[in-house]
């Protein structure tokens, strides 16, 4: 071992300090890697993390939440609970909750954008009978009107005015207290308003009826069998009326609604840490060619081989350590930063989320520093077996090194016996989770092995690509490309970290492209109507803000409107997961052919008679198609006439007329509003009206909202586009590297050109033209792969988790302007690299 | 004519209807709720149901257990309705309010729990027969087998199960009806009583359950004041004794420290005929609480009539918490000894008004503050 230690400080300590910032461009790039999957991690959690807040803010986390199966619970129902429940001590919370927009005069708030609180009423006389797991402090100011409680972190008095958006009016509330925090009660997050529950129904105009109700059951010796039997009481009492869930289920549940999410960005997060291995494989082998001669040397003074391959792993593993710490403070830094966004895309997609801090658990700390560990540890593990295995006479012989190892990574055919197996795998469905949710697991291994397998089909590229020095008649040109004749390990290593992260970047490329177009076109199709009307504070796709009766009617009353059709929605429980039921008025759907269908119905007039029409999330989600009968929450049953594409919610949904969505629901409410005006009438001019009446609600123009909805749906993207920019950046990065490697390798040629009289010029020269030869083979392999890849995204990820089906569009542009950046920036390098080479002295080591 | 005769009328109305006010003023505390009246009939089951005209309102519930192997118990299930006026709006609205206790004797081991709930699907009274309820407790009348079934639990450590029958019939203490607490007219109650009720059931305490036996006492009493003017709370206690008599007494506490004069001790005979008697209340020993700060004369010597009883508390600590309304008091299991030291009966004894503001909850300040 002391062996090993005095090769460490005499070796590599030393050469640590004589390259320092090659050391810490190593150490940046495990940072990087480690950093770029932990702030992905961090943040979402964080960003779920608002799913859970918002139900545990009142008390410790119940045992059970009992919600409507078709929206609200009657108070009659509590008392049946009760009833059933006899003597068991469990406490019943009734919560009644409306989703809130904090409300500032003359400022509109784009969609998406705005922040969403929860306007939260639950029993405060009740809550005193769990004091201790409930908030404290609810004894604030209890005359004020409209009065609510709020934490402490909005830092709030008494007294305080707060305007917020409910549905579509403004309403003034006062703080009436605020409550601090309570050990052993989970804080309330800023985002929540408490407000006492006979207050809160009659201002949300919903007496007798409660949303939610928390299921508490007293802890004592017996609490695991009361527990199970009170879940089963009110389970066999529901009688489709209401579900019963488990806390574990609840947190599942808020896991399974962007799990797909995710898993997209993890998967992503990873993918770019596999180009990066290539990097750092590729900066360890230069680290090795940099030291052979120490390394014959050391052998030939009696080091066995097996010490200096442990020195090399040892080397990797400091590299490792102190790469994964950096990782850890960019992955938390990077996290604080991308949870606010990662937050507002989960609110946008998914619902009701709120910002918190995205804190560094012990488990992620070390899960980071594994991945930055083994990493290093596996791209190390070559090079230094290269090191230890090759003979002191190699090593100390300053002629181009052969290479023994990596035999396979010369194996094309493994590359494309790997594609082959990857278009296998495509066809194999979605894994079906209990949840309802599709895990497209096959499809990633397959877009793993297609990945795997470009890298080491790409080398196949060089060979034609060194046909153009025959063409050209230029020896810069033609010395150039002579390497690419038998490439090296280091030049399909470099090809193939290039063709894999073009390929990840051209495909994600295509499918965004083929969404931007299908969106358009759907656009096109469903947005028809001059004027979009919602409550300001629909933020989000499971936002509860609606527009009353009293307002729809004003709006029918106008006199530029000519039609008016509104859409109902609410959310239901489908299977354990949660799903929106929607009514729409039929006839105003035909007449203005406003769906985009994927199965059109057999039934003209769908919505008559039980009829009703699902879109594609939803057929995929619960594995339903045309033709077939649904049971929904509350017994009732409906006739699936027809498939719609829509791209608006991932959660699926399926729609009945208006009449049969008011009997079902009770409610008179419309989610979204949309008006058709008569002819000549200035559509900015009437939503400048309505607004101005009702400042509660968001009036969109046509060409607005379409702006909005292609805004909002390219900012989903906008992480991915991050990552695949650090994949190109380290795979062009990598040829740098790889150039470097090959160009030391090549002293003695370089030494003996220089004495031919090369230039240094030419030199550079010589090395832009192999780099840009390695640059074309990857790139162009990589834009090939890539489409195929986009096509596995579009027709088998995407289709698979969303349900979604997409239009092909390849952006042509986009591409060739990729593949123009990489092999320019690839040149570019490879001839910084080839002048650094010039200068190089003949007996140099760095 | 005609004009002058709708005159007449209208006139005769305005003084029918003053008088009617005037009487009906009368009959209400200044916030609108009844005052208990003299010569009301009572109905049943109907009277064993809510009064919501009156504030204040309870079905106290108090007995000695036993069971197998001389395991002793004794207990308390209280169930409180309280109304409140909204200043503003006019409006009434009820809490209700309830305790449940378990003192096992041999251990010494005193478990109590407080529930406060709003009126509603959670927490009601009949009003039409005996049917309580706040949360999992509950108190209901069989209308066929005129039992009284009563469940209670002690957070997650008792569960309590009995069934009542009345030995004695109900008995109404008063004067025509009405139990005077103070010299205000306001300051009385309609109080009825089932002096003594056989029970039966169980009563599980951890993982163990027992089957006992016992008897029980029930009061049901509703009022708007149930303390006067220069009053700071009351002493109570309902004897049973062996021969199949009971006694029950309250002494009404002046803030002065001395005993109102509308304190009242009443025998009840062995065939349920009532007789008042003159008493005297002695407190022997005290005990106070390390929680609550109070103490407690709960070691007391009634004498009335030539008898001496003396109650002698079964465990010191039946202190109820008041863990919600932040009112404590004494309410516990006390065996009866005479003047020679023999056992001659088993009592409940009440010490209220020690700790906390008690004159201030019952007029329903602490209940209005909550639901506003």
């Amino acid at each position: 071992m002391s062996t090993v230690c005095l090769i460490l400080e005499k070796c590599a300590l030393r050469h640590w300090r004589l390259a320092w910032r090659q050391q810490l461009m190593l150490m940046l790039i495990l940072a990087l890697g480690s950093g770029v999957y932990l702030a992905m991690r961090l943040a979402n959690r964080a960003a779920l993390a608002g799913f859970e807040q918002f139900t545990s803010g009142i008390t410790r986390q119940a045992d059970f939440t009992i919600t409507g199966a078709t929206g609200s619970l009657s108070e009659k129902w509590l008392r049946e609970m009760r009833d059933a429940l006899a003597e068991r001590p469990v406490h019943l919370l009734p919560v009644i909750e409306e989703t809130v927009m904090p409300f500032e005069e003359g400022k509109p708030v784009a969609i998406g954008s705005g922040v969403t609180w929860k306007l939260v009423g639950t029993d405060f006389v009740s809550l005193l009978n769990v004091r201790g797991e409930a908030p404290a402090g609810l004894h604030g100011d209890g005359k004020l009107a409209q009065g609510v409680f709020v934490s402490a972190k909005l830092r709030k008095t008494v007294g305080d005015p707060i305007r917020v958006v409910m549905h579509e009016k403004v309403i003034s509330l006062q703080v009436a207290g605020v409550i601090t925090e309570q050990a052993g009660v989970p804080t309330l997050p800023e985002t929540m308003l408490l407000m006492d529950l006979p207050a809160a129904q009659k201002l949300m105009e919903r007496e007798a009826k409660v949303d939610r109700v928390e299921v508490l059951v007293t802890h004592g010796d017996a609490f695991p069998h009361l527990r199970e039997e009170t879940g089963r009481v009110l389970d066999q009492l529901a009688n489709q009326r209401w579900q019963v869930t488990g806390a574990e289920d609840r947190r599942a549940l808020a896991g399974t609604m962007t799990e797909a999410f995710r898993l997209n960005l993890t998967i992503l997060s990873l993918l770019a840490l596999f180009v990066g291995g290539y990097l750092i494989f590729q900066a360890l082998d230069g680290v090795v060619i940099r030291r052979r001669e120490e390394i014959g040397v050391l052998k030939s003074l009696g080091v066995t081989d097996a010490e200096i391959q442990r020195a090399f792993l040892i080397e990797a593993l400091l590299l490792g350590v102190i790469g994964g710490g950096l990782g850890l403070l960019l992955g938390w830094l990077g996290a604080q930063a991308a949870v606010s966004g990662v937050s507002k895309t989960v609110n946008t997609l998914y619902g009701a989320s709120s910002v918190q801090r995205a804190d560094l658990h012990t488990g992620e700390a070390m899960l980071s520093m594994s991945i930055a560990i083994v990493t290093s540890l596996i791209a190390a593990w070559w090079p230094a077996r290269e090191a230890s295995h090759t003979p002191p006479v190699h090593m100390l012989g300053r002629q181009a090194a052969v290479f023994s190892g990596g035999g396979w990574w010369r194996a094309e055919w493994l590359g494309w016996a790997l594609m082959a197996a990857a278009l296998v795998l495509a066809q194999l469905g979605a894994w079906r989770l209990s949840s309802a949710t599709r895990l497209p697991l096959a499809s990633y291994v397959a877009a793993l092995c297609w990945l795997l397998g470009t890298g080491l089909a790409a080398a196949k590229w060089m060979g034609p690509i060194r046909q153009i020095g025959r063409v050209l008649d230029r020896v810069t040109l033609r010395l150039g490309l002579s390497h690419l004749r038998r490439p090296t390990v280091r030049h399909r290593f470099a090809v193939a970290a290039l063709a894999s992260a073009v390929a990840m970047t051209a495909g994600m490329a295509i499918m965004v492209s083929s969404f931007d177009r299908t969106m358009r076109g759907w656009i096109e199709r469903s947005m028809k109507a001059d004027l979009y009307v919602s409550s300001a504070g629909a933020q989000s796709a499971s936002s509860t803000h609606q527009i009353g009766a009293t307002t729809l009617a004003t709006l029918r009353a106008m006199p530029e409107v000519a039609e008016v059709a509104t859409l109902r929605a609410r959310g239901i429980t489908l299977r354990g997961v949660p799903t929106m039921v929607l009514g729409v008025d039929g006839p105003f759907t035909r007449r203005h052919d406003a769906y985009a269908w994927v199965i059109a119905p057999t039934v003209p007039e769908w919505w008559k008679d039980g009829g009703a029409i699902i879109n594609e999330s939803f057929a995929e989600r619960f594995e339903l198609d045309a033709g077939d009968d649904l049971e929904l929450p509350g017994g009732h049953r409906v006739r699936i006439h027809g498939i719609q594409a829509d791209y608006g919610n991932e959660r699926g949904a399926v729609t009945i007329s208006e009449e049969t969505f008011r009997e079902w629901f009770e409610s008179e409410m419309a989610w979204r509003v949309a008006l058709m005006l008569k002819p000549d009438v200035d559509a900015e001019a009437v939503a400048k009206r309505i607004a101005e009446g009702h400042p509660g609600l968001s009036v969109f123009t046509n060409a607005h909202l379409r702006r909005e909805a292609l805004r909002i749906f390219r900012q989903t993207f906008s992480v991915t586009y991050a990552l695949e920019v650090i994949g190109v950046f380290v795979a062009v990065a990598g040829l740098g590297l790889a150039l470097a490697s090959l160009l030391l390798e090549r002293r003695a040629d370089l030494s003996t050109l220089r004495s031919l009289g090369m230039t240094g010029y030419q030199i550079a020269v010589t090395s832009a033209w192999e780099g840009a030869g390695v640059a074309l083979a990857g790139a162009a392999m990589g834009v090939i792969s890539g489409g195929w890849l986009g096509w596995l995204l579009i027709y088998r990820v995407n289709k698979q988790c969303f349900g979604w089906t997409l239009g092909f569009a390849i952006p042509w542009a986009q591409l060739g302007l990729l593949m123009l950046a990489v092999v320019s920036v690839g040149t570019l390098v490879s001839a910084m690299v080839g002048k650094w080479a010039a200068k190089m002295k003949w007996e140099e080591q760095e | 004519m005609k004009s002058k005769s709708t005159s007449q009328t209208t006139k005769g109305c305005l003084v029918i209807l003053l008088a009617l006010t005037g009487h009906l003023l009368a009959q209400t505390t200044p916030d609108g709720f009844a005052i208990p009246q003299k010569g009301h009939v009572f109905e049943f089951p109907r009277d064993h149901g809510n009064h919501e005209m009156f504030r204040t309102e309870w079905w106290y519930l108090t007995g000695h257990l036993d069971g197998a192997g001389g395991k002793r118990f004794g207990f308390q299930v209280t169930f409180f309705r309280q109304a409140a006026r909204h200043e503003t709006s006019g409006k009434v609205s009820h809490l209700h309010l309830a305790h449940a206790a378990l003192l096992d004797v041999a251990s010494g081991r005193f478990l109590h729990e407080e529930k406060l709930n709003r009126a509603g699907w959670d927490a009601f009274s009949s009003a039409t027969t005996l049917d309580v309820r706040n949360a999992n407790w509950s108190l209901k009348l069989d209308e066929g087998s005129k039992h009284i079934s009563v469940a209670a639990t002690v957070k997650a450590e008792v569960v309590l199960k009995l069934e009542l029958e009345a030995v004695k019939p109900l008995v109404v203490f008063g004067e025509d009806g009405v139990s005077r607490k103070g010299a205000n007219e306001s300051a009385a109650s309609h109080y009825l009583t089932f002096p003594r009720l056989k029970a039966m059931g169980s009563v599980k305490v951890g993982t163990q359950e027992h089957r006992v036996t016992g008897e029980a006492w029930m009061d049901h009493e509703f009022s708007s004041s149930q303390l006067d003017e220069g009053q700071a709370g009351w002493d109570w206690a309902a004897i049973q004794l062996k021969d199949g008599r009971e006694i029950m007494v309250y002494r009404m506490r002046r803030t002065d420290g001395s005993t109102d004069v509308a304190s009242t001790l009443t025998w009840i005979a062995k065939d349920g005929t009532l007789k008042k008697a003159a008493f005297d209340w002695k407190p022997l020993a005290t005990w106070k609480s390390p929680l609550s700060g109070a103490v407690y004369p709960n070691h007391v010597r009634i004498e009335t009539e030539g008898s001496v009883f003396e109650l002698r508390p079964l465990a010191q600590d039946q202190e109820q918490g008041g863990s919600i309304t932040g009112l404590p008091y004494w309410e516990g299991a006390c065996d009866v000894l005479n003047r020679n030291g023999q056992l001659v009966g088993r009592a409940f004894l009440e010490l209220a008004g020690y700790a906390g503001d008690l004159k201030q909850y019952l007029r329903g300040a602490q209940g209005r503050k909550k639901q506003d």
